[in-house]
């Protein structure tokens, strides 16, 4: 009987766990957008303020502490890796890479790497339309993803809760 | 005869009721028909055998086999 107790109770929760792991991804894919955006905000004022190449403004985002950084660090290391690698194919090759962490999902990953490829194409005035386009696409996306994580987080947690419920009963 | 049956079908019912308000909230009308179904398939293959069961008691009494 304990037993029995015991091993509905261990179901319940890693439903319960698995539950709230999906519907942080909706709320972890927020966050990021936002970093995202101080970061395409950062980068914009090394070009546009300070002039500094590519290689070095990725070296400098790369340096901050949240997640979407560590993806710029990846850029980084393969263009440290291949000096021939333009920013655009760099971004690609960091992005196809599944990284742990990152819940961006396929459409913000294009826009970031529509982004790279606009990088270091042109002069800075040409740099400041294509951040500009940017930032208004990430706005949309900021948009759907609150959207979103409003429609489905709560459901996959009510989910975990009411399926590890109904796994047990049905064993008991 | 066995009581615990029917709580375990009512709780059944409960939780695949409250499953299926969520889903629909969240606008996956699809999925809340599946859940659905899915508690029916479920609680039919519990009482199977007490339906094969009154079956037989029917045919042992009007002598059908």
């Amino acid at each position: 009987m304990i037993f029995k107790i015991i091993s509905s109770l261990l179901i319940v929760t890693s439903t319960t766990m698995l539950g709230f792991a999906y519907s942080n991804k909706y709320r972890e894919r927020l966050v990021q957008i936002r970093q995202l955006k101080s970061i395409i905000r950062d980068i914009e004022n090394q070009i546009v303020f300070f002039t500094i190449p590519i290689p070095d403004v990725l070296k400098n985002i790369s340096e901050g502490n949240n997640r979407v950084c560590t993806l710029f660090k990846y850029v980084y290391d393969v263009m440290l890796y291949d000096r021939e690698t333009t920013p655009g194919e760099a971004f690609e090759k960091a992005l196809d890479r599944d990284i742990n962490g990152i819940f961006l999902n396929q459409d913000d990953k294009e826009i970031l790497k529509n982004f790279a490829k606009l990088l270091g194409g042109s002069n800075i005035d040409g740099q400041i339309n294509s951040i500009r386009m940017i930032e208004k696409q990430l706005d949309n996306q900021e948009v759907s993803a609150e959207q979103e994580k409003n429609k489905y987080e709560r459901m996959y947690k009510s989910i975990g809760i009411l399926s590890g419920l109904a796994i047990a009963i049905v064993l008991f | 005869m066995n009581v615990d049956l029917i709580f375990k079908i009512a709780a059944i019912g409960i939780l695949v009721a409250v499953l299926n308000q969520v889903l629909i909230r969240a606008g996956r009308e699809e999925m809340a028909m599946m859940t659905t179904l899915a508690g029916i398939v479920v609680v039919l293959f519990m009482v199977i055998n007490l339906i094969s069961e009154l079956f037989e008691t029917i045919k042992t009494i009007f002598k059908l086999y």
